[in-house]
């Protein structure tokens, strides 16, 4: 696995490009999973290589060469022999990929530590992040960021709630798809703490292409405050722009599709992201653009600019209001 | 054997030539039924097709140049990748497979004309019709982006071009079948028609579903899997068929191993339905019988390598071409299997690396061979030679912009970059790639280019071909270039597999054919000629039928609206 990795490295830095240390390449896998795939990934290189080298090769020869006789049948008993062999040793070897490929478990196996139990809904265009809890009190609800504890499995069950969407963290694991009507569960394990990039690498409609999850993968006590801040409700405003702000958005009818925990704003259903932590997330509209005072307020005057098709309207505010209401979801972190 | 070898040769142009022509003018060219001409327009349609989904492609490219850039929006570029699919498959390279054997076929076969040819002229029109459809429901449509819409040119696309492949497909088994000239068993038959046998049987099988498919709601993902495969091989196929004839021509010696071909020929048509298989229980079985098809394919390489091994190859136009199908499909097909459902497949599935994958199986795999094939049949088509420099100059650029523009493709897949995005954040290493593979496609235009001046140079001043330019060994050869509306005047009969080799040998011929009517011999499977078949009159009614059954089509689905779930 290690030689693939550094092929792979090697192959990157010939290309002029300095992506070894990248949030979403598949070059240099941190998690257990990603590791299985890069190690079968590897011997599959090796094969596939070999097999293009050998033609190659014969061809190369064959139209140096240039020496048969025209057309006399030369040598065709060697030939035959040559045929026969080729097709043992080619089955052969796809028994043995196939073999492998039986081997493959990507089901949830017992495991002695606790897994961390995550669902996680794909919808058009943003990621649903649901933390679970054995004591349903202690469940949460977050949108296009998924915080993974280092050195412990978690358990994340696949939803969507739309059409089929996949989910990809290059880094983590390979690609699974979100089926609408199924309830799919994979295992993954990081094994380094990091920010990495997951996205949707199924074509999903219009804004397949701004779909991606923050991943941040954090020791287990960095983990853990995460987990309680995120459980806390919203804090409430304060001052008075926020104060404004906060009932501009329950008037202007944002609070329609975003729900905000402990500020009396719940959503009918689900149909844009949860706010209730938005100001700690590190992009907004799932990584369409980063997330700061000035993107968030470009961001609330004209959607359709930014992400055009996106289920979020264009609600007509006055300077005044856009100003408040991103004043006040930037306190709620 | 029924049939007495005539003294007189080939060559003596006699007064049954014209026998079979069409009326002059455009009644004649409306009504024609003559294989020939059908088939000259199925290709040149196909190859408008393939420039229009190329210049497709270059929009989208030119949109993924750099990052954030706002080139086309998102609902154009989804429709242009929509599009650019459908056509390049459905318009343009299954089509034109079937074109270049509609030609093709007969003469290769001794025939002097194509069984069922009202059929194969109705199938050139559906094809026509639907294509004009499609382009003007994405034309009109392209203004307004509304959900569904292109689903719906889609389905025209689907269905008028599953029709037309299924009518050409079932002339094409009835001609291989039935009208072989005297002495051709199915043991004499050339690897192309051996090839079109087997790419018309899975197009039988393949096609009434796709079509069936395409009218289900929600079922445009499931579909993709289930008929993705078979479409692969109906151009695959007649593909292999075609590198076999060339390569058979310019190795100076008959394709080693033509029983194994055969039976991986068969072997691959069986193989295309591999994926079918989704509910065979467990995993390794499922992942044997998809990958199984890897096996005659390599059957098919051996066999290659070992004609020119121990042939005398001459490396002109054709043949390059043929070099780089092998080397472009073996690179697609090499990582086609380490994406298959292994381990290792689901690192890059849904990336860019798939793109790269599918562009060199299909352009390695259809675009090459073609590109190939109207190289080596050109001079029969039309009786003149293309440039052979030109052709050089094309096959270079072809190759070249080919790799520049989807080898980095694959690198794109390993950094993370997933395909079907119309724009990306800067910032992720995958600037640079993408305006290479960009600038690429500017160099596969330009070959494009050179191939389109390359036809009108020959048409105007290429050199004369002659009747056998390559010193070819089967019987379209043995004709005319470019033929007479009956084919041969007299018809050949066949005494091996490569009836004109050694080359200079005079055919023999088949006697008893009226010279005062249109006939035809009319062979019975073992290929003893005892009765003659009229040669087809002239019918406006494939035309008539063909414009009633698009129009239908497109009331229903476009019209009264079967929406598919967007």
């Amino acid at each position: 696995m290690q030689r693939g990795l550094r092929w792979g490295c090697a192959f990157a830095a010939a290309a002029g490009l300095s992506a070894c240390d990248h949030v979403q390449s598949a070059l240099a896998p941190v998690g257990d999973e990603s590791r299985g795939i890069a190690h079968a990934w590897a011997s599959m290189l090796w094969i596939g290589g070999a097999v293009l080298l050998l033609l190659l090769l014969s061809l190369g020869l064959a139209l140096w060469r240039n020496g048969g006789n025209g057309h006399a049948r030369a040598g065709e008993r060697t030939l035959w022999f040559g045929l026969l062999g080729f097709v043992v040793f080619s089955t052969g070897l796809l028994t043995v990929l196939a073999a492998q490929g039986s081997m493959r478990d990507r089901r949830p196996h017992a495991s002695a530590v606790e897994p961390v139990h995550v669902r996680l809904t794909a919808r058009q265009w943003w990621w649903q992040v649901e933390y679970l809890d054995a004591d349903a009190t202690h469940d949460f609800t977050t949108a296009n960021e998924l915080h993974l504890p280092v050195d412990r499995p978690a358990r994340i069950e696949l939803r969507s709630g739309d059409v089929i969407h996949s989910v990809w963290i290059p880094l983590l694991d390979g690609a699974q798809d979100l089926v609408p009507g199924r309830v799919d569960t994979i295992t993954m394990t990081p094994r380094q703490v990091g920010r990495y990039r997951g996205r949707c690498a199924a074509f999903c409609g219009l804004q397949h292409a701004h779909m991606a999850l923050d991943v941040r993968v954090d020791d287990a006590s960095g983990f853990a405050a995460w987990q309680a801040r995120q459980r806390a409700p919203a804090s409430p405003p304060a001052a008075r722009s926020t104060i404004a702000g906060r009932n501009d958005f329950r008037a202007v009818g944002c609070a329609t599709c975003h729900a905000i925990d402990g500020s009396g704003i719940a959503a009918g259903s689900v149909i844009g992201p949860d706010l209730t932590h938005l100001a700690s997330r590190p992009s907004l509209a799932a990584g369409a653009m980063p997330l700061d005072r000035s993107t968030l307020e470009t961001w609330i005057v004209d959607p359709q600019r930014h992400k055009p098709g996106t289920t979020m309207p264009t609600v007509a505010l006055t300077p005044e209001q856009r100003s408040d209401i991103a004043d006040y979801l930037m306190s709620l972190d | 054997m029924a049939s007495d070898p005539m003294s007189e040769s080939q060559r003596d142009r006699g007064p049954l030539l014209p026998t079979g022509s069409d009326r002059p003018g455009l009644p004649g060219w409306l009504a024609t039924v003559d294989h020939k001409r059908v088939g000259r327009r199925y290709i040149l349609t196909a190859l408008v097709f393939f420039v229009i989904a190329g210049v497709l492609a270059m929009l989208m490219r030119i949109q993924l140049s750099e990052p954030t850039n706002d080139f086309l929006g998102p609902a154009r570029y989804n429709q242009l990748f929509a599009m650019h699919g459908a056509m390049m498959l459905l318009l343009f390279a299954m089509p034109v497979m079937q074109a270049v054997a509609v030609y093709i076929i007969p003469l290769m076969i001794g025939a002097r004309r194509i069984a069922l040819p009202g059929l194969n002229a109705f199938s050139y029109w559906m094809y026509l019709f639907g294509g004009m459809m499609a382009l003007a429901a994405f034309l009109l449509d392209g203004a307004e982006p509304a959900p569904g819409r292109h689903a719906d040119a889609w389905t025209v696309i689907v269905v008028s071009s599953g029709l037309a492949a299924l009518c050409v497909a079932v002339a094409l088994i009835a001609t291989l079948l039935g009208m072989r000239a005297p002495g051709m068993t199915l043991r004499r038959m050339p690897l192309f028609a051996w090839s079109m046998l087997v790419a018309s049987m899975v197009a039988i099988v393949a096609m009434p579903v796709m079509m069936f498919d395409v009218a289900l709601p929600h079922a445009d993902r499931i579909a993709a899997v289930e008929y993705g495969r078979p479409v692969t091989c109906i151009l695959l196929i007649p593909a292999m068929g075609m590198i076999s004839s060339i390569v058979e021509t310019f190795s100076r010696r008959p394709v080693f191993g033509y029983p194994a071909m055969v039976a991986a020929l068969f072997a691959t048509g069986l193989f295309a339905f591999g994926p079918w298989a989704q509910h065979v229980s467990g995993d390794g079985m499922r992942v044997a019988i998809g990958m199984a098809i890897a096996i005659p394919i390599g059957v098919q390489f051996f066999c290659w390598v070992a004609t020119l091994w121990t042939g005398k190859p001459t490396v002109t136009a054709p043949l390059l071409f043929v070099l780089g199908f092998m080397v472009l499909f073996a690179l697609g097909a090499i990582t086609a299997a380490m994406l298959a459902p292994l381990p290792s497949g689901a690192r890059l599935r849904g990336s860019y690396f798939e793109v790269a994958q599918l562009h060199y199986v299909l352009i390695g795999g259809a675009v090459f061979p073609l590109m190939g094939a109207l190289y080596y049949w050109f001079p029969k088509f039309s009786g003149r030679m293309l440039s052979e420099s030109f052709g050089r100059l094309q096959f270079w650029l072809l190759f070249i912009g080919v790799n520049v523009t989807f080898l980095p493709m694959h690198l794109l897949g390993w950094l993370g970059m997933p395909r079907s995005v119309y724009t990306y954040p800067g910032g992720m290493g995958w600037n640079l790639p993408n305006m290479v593979a960009s600038l690429g496609s500017w160099i596969i235009a330009g070959s494009v280019l050179v191939f389109a001046f390359n036809i009108f140079y020959a048409l105007r001043a290429g050199r004369p071909a002659g009747d056998n330019p390559w010193r070819a060994p089967t019987l379209e050869w043995a004709t005319l270039s470019p033929p007479a509306p009956c084919n041969f005047e007299a018809v050949p009969t066949v005494r091996g597999r490569e009836p004109l080799w050694p080359i200079d040998t005079a055919l023999p011929l088949k006697a008893g054919l009226a010279t005062d009517r249109r006939e035809a011999p009319a062979a019975p499977a073992e290929a003893h000629s005892t009765t003659h078949a009229a040669m087809t009159a002239p019918s406006i009614w494939p035309l008539l039928c063909a414009l009633a059954l698009t129009a239908l089509i497109s009331w229903t689905i476009l019209g009264h609206g079967i929406r598919l779930g967007a």
